[in-house]
């Protein structure tokens, strides 16, 4: 730009010149030789001129002056200025006047907005006569323009953007430094200098750099040039550096939010993937075992189809906080999408992967409260673990994910390990849950019926059915043993429907042999009234066997917690005339208000005080007074646990209804029921 | 300095309109003997009269103790009327004049004071009467000044009810005056007066009254506190100047007024004006460099700011743009009418000038007579022809006449085009009305709207559709079918075949 201004000031010192030499002429050559000489000069200068005599009237007009005056040398010659109106010949007579009056030649230069153009009018005096010289500077104008609108938007852009703007030479000293970074970020030139100094001398080489710095809290990202001089050589760099503080940080803000699962705060997939192949690299390196265990929650889509997606939410965001607590705090746990979740871990002495999963289905013992409900949840696991499964992330996630899928097939809430070792590895008990998963579909299940009868009359009125597992490997295993695993896991929910599906189908055929009044009696869990579908569950078992409700006694302990989904569920049960039976009455002491609460039929007053009622006159007592409870909310009492004929007349005394126990029979299998010939009393 | 020698110099000031250093020497005056101290107090509060009639009023109201002097109370109430009747609360101005008539003790020269304000208060009530007794009053003034605004008043009346001459007249006995006291009239009466004659002269080609006015102006020593004034002046020159057909010196002339122009609406009109000249004499592109030049400036000014003469620089604008840019014109137009008359000001000398209402009505005929709205053009022109003739405005009235030759096509409007324009025989305007008459009113143009007139003429120009859009303020779909329309009339594809076509015809 300097160049161009330096041109244009030598083209117009040159003009001017000729404006001289012009004038030069016209005083001192004699008028016939000047009038020939300075045609050819008006005509081979660029610019508009045009000669005015001292009667003001165009004398000469050179072919730039008629272009800009938009008229003809033969038109004008011999014309007044002011007859003729335009801003360049009559609006410049009173300047005419004034030049020739003082001598003194004016200068200005003039805008036309419609045509967008500037020209520089000079009048100059020589002798009698004016000389005005006409030239069209608009493209310097426009260039001045241009020059100073880029020079503003750039001190605005220094002033506006947090940038700095800086030169060095070869000894690296500053020879410029601006910008509104240097202050308002308190970024100094020191800290510049010193933070980077190899790679500004880089450039010296010939090469743009491209860097980023860190100080005081500050991301600079600079690029830098060589600076060169006049001949092309490098004389030093120039630099700019833009505050990238704020983008940083919102970069790393978002990158943190891409890799974040918004619900349940745990890192998502983008992230799983990210960490696993650069866990994997290290293991590779470090020699060591990794752990892959795929988490699906069972039957989600349901709860989220029953209860609805924000209560699906709420049990995603308990689960993950669970999840992440139960298992090592060095582990990675991730939700890779719907109810799925990963959980990745380095292998050691304290950490395999069977104990991870019983961890895991530890957590999932407790039920969680959702929409002011109880919910048990179970969660089918599938683990593959480095090296032995794959040796890549990709690898070792398929495999977990099929595992998985696996272990959802062969039943719900187990784990399933990829190719893992056997199961003699795995603990005993959870061998037990593996194969409680199968106990159903191999028919290791069976029940046995404790007989139920009149108190008075020793007649059967009913049974309660107990269940047994005939382990393939272990034998029979009693319900103490694997009930808490199948409650935990939730197997227990299939498991009870298994059981009311044979009671009553048996109920019924004892009903059908001349006992119209059976009734047989399951024991429930308090997972078991946690399912908001039990009583529709109840319903279709019924009408599948054709049981009528009033055959069905559901047990259920004092202990149980329960909560409004159990709550509306036995109020439906009971409504469909259903009885609801208080199983080990008495042992936990319950409140009166409790009990009030339940839709409750009748009481079985716990084997223990049976046991020693008949020695000790404080738990009779303790009977008598139980029974007196439960009268006083016209409540049925049974007593269970009868084993001799004292306690049988205690009973009778107490005017319990009902009685079961071994003096009146041992549990007896299906079929059995009918064959019994009952002791009368 | 004496008290005395200060309150002449300040009055001195008052007097050659250089109100800042008349108040500077009016400072620190409380510890003054009386008079003088009361004369100060008065003195001070009547250059406050010049700027703002407010801060006059303000002025009275903290020095009423100079009324226990009962010399100066004649003057105190006599200065409180005028700054009510400058602050238009009319009633408060008369009960003054009232209390100075008490105040007077029936000296002379005291009523011929009081005579020349009441009426003054007339005017401002749109009592126009040139008859008033209270004009003899006030001539027998031995002040010369209130003697000249006395025939400055009354000239306004005249021209109020159309007496033109009259005005004329009483304006060269103010100016004569002048003249005959040049050392001691206020600048500021004289520029008005020199104005206001200039104005009524020159449009009634009474050169002799003009050079009479303009000689009295180049007596004249302005202050940069009289800009309005001098600008006026200047501008009213430059008409003259026009009109006896030197167009070159109104354009210096107007380049000069630019200068001096107090504010932007000045220099807006001041383009305007030399815009205008320039088309007269067929510079049209001289003429569009005033025009965008006047249009950029236009954008500083806040119009409703502006006094009511100031704002007839909206009114020039839509009539230049009428035929560049029927948009732009109607936005100047509406910005124009959306101010009210309400506003302006009636202590204006033009407040009952009605040629101001003349200018817009001659403004809204040329937009809607480029919009094709024939009978609002008529409707408009016809007005503004009735105010111009009645005005005896002849310039304006054949510019109304030619407008409404045009619209109408009637030949009695051509003929009093030329009548009018007849007064000025010499301007450039008067070829150039004669010129545009006889080409608007060959045949071919007969069966074409005014809009399809206009239409033609652009696209000979050689204006493209988008051009033709914003100049007629019409979508270039319409635009399109006007011109396949034109095209159709004449039997031609082209924009050249038309012009041609035109040419063969002699329209253009």
């Amino acid at each position: 730009m300097i160049a161009t201004l330096a041109v244009a000031v030598t083209v117009l010192v040159l003009c001017f010149a000729a404006a001289g030499f012009i004038v030069y002429y016209i005083r001192t050559v004699s008028p016939r030789k000047f009038d020939e000489r300075r045609y050819s000069i008006l005509e081979s200068v660029q610019d508009g001129i045009f000669i005015v005599d001292d009667r003001w009237r165009f004398t000469h007009i050179n072919e730039k002056a008629e272009e800009l005056l938009h008229s003809t040398a033969a038109e004008l010659v011999g014309r007044r200025v002011d007859k003729v109106l335009d801003p360049l010949a009559s609006d410049l007579l009173p300047e005419m006047r004034n030049v020739r009056n003082s001598s003194m030649p004016i200068e200005r230069t003039q805008f036309f907005p419609a045509t967008n153009t500037w020209v520089e009018i000079r009048v100059q005096p020589a002798e009698h006569e004016v000389v005005v010289y006409l030239r069209d500077v608009s493209d310097r104008k426009r260039a001045e323009i241009l020059l100073r609108d880029s020079e503003r938007r750039l001190r605005l852009l220094l002033e506006q953007v947090p940038a700095l703007l800086w030169t060095v030479d070869l000894d690296m000293r500053f020879t410029s430094f601006v910008g509104t970074a240097t202050s308002a970020k308190g970024f100094t030139q020191e800290e510049l200098g010193e933070a980077k100094v190899d790679q500004i001398r880089r450039v010296f080489s010939g090469d743009s750099q491209r860097f980023e710095s860190y100080h005081s809290g500050r991301w600079m990202q600079h690029h830098v040039e060589p600076l060169r001089g006049a001949n092309g050589q490098i004389i030093g760099a120039i630099g700019v550096a833009l505050d990238i503080t704020e983008m940083k940080e919102t970069a790393d803000h978002l990158a943190r939010l891409a890799r974040l699962d918004a619900l349940t705060q745990l890192p998502n997939r983008f992230a799983l993937e990210e960490q696993m192949i650069e866990m994997v690299e290290r293991a590779e390196n470090e020699e060591r075992r990794l752990g892959v265990l795929f988490v699906d929650l069972d039957r989600f889509k349901t709860i989220n189809d029953t209860l609805g997606h924000r209560a699906g939410d709420e049990l995603l965001r308990q689960f993950a906080v669970r999840l992440r607590r139960a298992v090592d705090p060095e582990a990675n746990v991730f939700r890779s999408g719907g109810d799925e979740f990963i959980v990745m871990l380095e292998l050691g002495p304290t950490t395999s992967v069977p104990m991870i999963s019983a961890d895991i289905q530890l957590a999932l013992a407790e039920p969680f409260f959702i929409a002011e409900r109880q919910l048990f949840v179970s969660a089918s696991v599938g683990a593959a673990s480095y090296p032995d499964d794959g040796m890549s992330a990709e690898e070792l996630l398929s495999r977990a994910d099929s595992a998985m899928y696996r272990a959802k097939y062969s039943g719900r809430s187990r784990i399933g390990f990829f190719d893992i070792g056997g199961d003699e590895q795995a603990p005993y008990r959870l061998r037990l849950e593996q194969d409680l998963h199968y106990a159903i579909p191999h028919g290791e299940f069976r029940l046995l019926y404790q007989p139920i009868v009149d108190a008075v009359t020793t007649r059967l009125v009913g049974a309660e059915a107990l269940l047994r597992w005939q382990h393939s490997k272990h034998g029979e295993i009693m319900p103490e043993e694997f009930i808490a695993i199948a409650e935990e896991t939730g197997l227990i929910v299939p498991i009870s429907r298994w059981v009311l599906h044979e009671a009553c189908l048996e109920a019924v055929r004892i009903r059908a042999s001349g006992y119209p009044d059976f009734r047989v009696a399951v024991n429930l869990s308090a997972r078991d009234f946690g399912e908001v579908d039990l009583a529709d569950t109840i319903r279709d078992i019924l009408a599948e066997t054709g049981l009528p409700p009033s055959g069905l006694e559901l047990e259920i302990t004092e202990n149980m917690k329960i909560d409004d989904v159990a709550l509306m569920t036995m109020r439906s049960l009971s409504s469909l005339g259903i009885r609801i039976v208080v199983d080990d009455f008495g042992v936990a002491y319950s409140a009166l208000g409790y009990l009030k609460r339940l839709p409750i039929a009748a009481v079985k007053i716990d084997r223990t005080f049976i046991r020693d009622a008949g020695d000790d006159p404080q738990d009779r007592a303790i009977v008598r007074a139980i029974v007196a409870l439960a009268r006083s909310l016209d409540l049925e009492i049974i007593a269970e646990g009868v084993e001799t004929r004292e306690q049988w007349q205690f009973i009778n005394e107490l005017t319990c209804e009902r009685a079961q126990g071994y003096h009146f029979s041992r549990p007896v299998e299906a079929g059995e029921l009918l064959g019994l010939s009952l002791r009368a009393g | 300095m004496t008290p005395k020698q200060q309150l002449n110099e300040a009055r001195d000031l008052l007097r050659t309109g250089r109100y800042e250093a008349a108040l500077a020497r009016l400072v620190e005056y409380e510890g003054w003997p009386s008079p003088q101290m009361e004369q100060a107090h008065l003195l001070r509060a009547e250059v406050l009269l010049y700027r703002d009639p407010v801060d006059a009023l303000e002025a009275l109201a903290r020095s009423s103790d100079v009324l226990r002097n009962d010399d100066v109370r004649f003057d105190y109430f006599l200065l409180s009327g005028r700054a009510y009747a400058n602050s238009r609360n009319f009633d408060g101005a008369a009960e003054m004049f009232a209390l100075a008539e008490g105040a007077s003790g029936n000296a002379p020269a005291r009523h011929a004071a009081l005579a020349y304000q009441r009426a003054r208060l007339r005017y401002f009530q749109a009592d126009l009467n040139p008859d008033d007794p209270n004009f003899a009053v006030a001539l027998t003034s031995p002040d010369p000044t209130i003697r000249l605004s006395a025939l400055i008043w009354r000239s306004w009346m005249h021209s109020g009810l159309n007496n033109y001459r009259a005005q004329i007249a009483d304006l060269r006995s103010a100016l004569a005056i002048a003249r005959e006291h040049p050392a001691e009239v206020e600048l500021f009466a004289v520029a008005r007066g020199v104005h206001a004659l200039l104005r009524a002269a020159s449009e009634l080609a009474d050169h002799e009254a003009v050079d009479d006015a303009r000689d009295v102006f180049e007596s004249l020593e302005w202050s940069p506190e009289l800009a309005e004034e001098q600008f006026l002046c200047l501008r009213a020159l430059a008409w003259d100047a026009f009109l006896r057909g030197d167009s070159a010196r109104a354009q210096w002339l107007y380049r000069d007024a630019k200068e001096v122009a107090p504010s932007d609406a000045w220099r807006v009109m001041s383009h305007v004006d030399r815009g205008y000249v320039a088309r007269m004499n067929h510079n049209e592109a001289w003429a569009r460099d005033e025009l965008m030049q006047a249009q950029a400036q236009a954008r500083s000014v806040v119009w409703a700011a502006t006094k009511g003469e100031e704002r007839q620089a909206l009114v020039m604008l839509a009539v230049q743009f009428a035929t560049v840019d029927m948009g732009q014109a109607q936005r100047y137009v509406s910005t124009y009418t959306r101010m009210g008359k309400d506003s302006v000001d009636p202590t204006l000398a033009i407040a009952h000038d009605k040629r101001m209402t003349g200018y817009t009505y001659y403004a809204s005929g040329c937009v809607n007579q480029v919009l094709g709205n024939t009978e609002s053009a008529t409707v408009a022109f016809e007005t503004a022809y009735k105010i111009f003739d009645e005005s005896e405005y002849h310039f304006r009235a054949a510019l109304a006449a030619q407008g409404l030759a045009e619209v109408t096509g009637a030949s009695i409007w051509v003929e009093r085009a030329r009548q009018h324009a007849g007064a000025f025989p010499k301007s450039a305007f008067y070829k150039y009305l004669t010129d545009r008459i006889s080409k608007k009113t060959t045949p071919w143009i007969e069966g074409l709207s005014p809009m399809q007139r206009q239409l033609a003429l652009s696209l000979c120009e050689g204006l493209d559709n988008q051009q033709l859009s914003k100049r007629f303020s019409r979508s270039e779909f319409t635009i399109k079918r006007e011109v396949q329309a034109l095209y159709d009339l004449f039997n031609v594809r082209s924009r050249n075949a038309l012009r041609s076509v035109l040419e063969e015809r002699g329209v253009l």
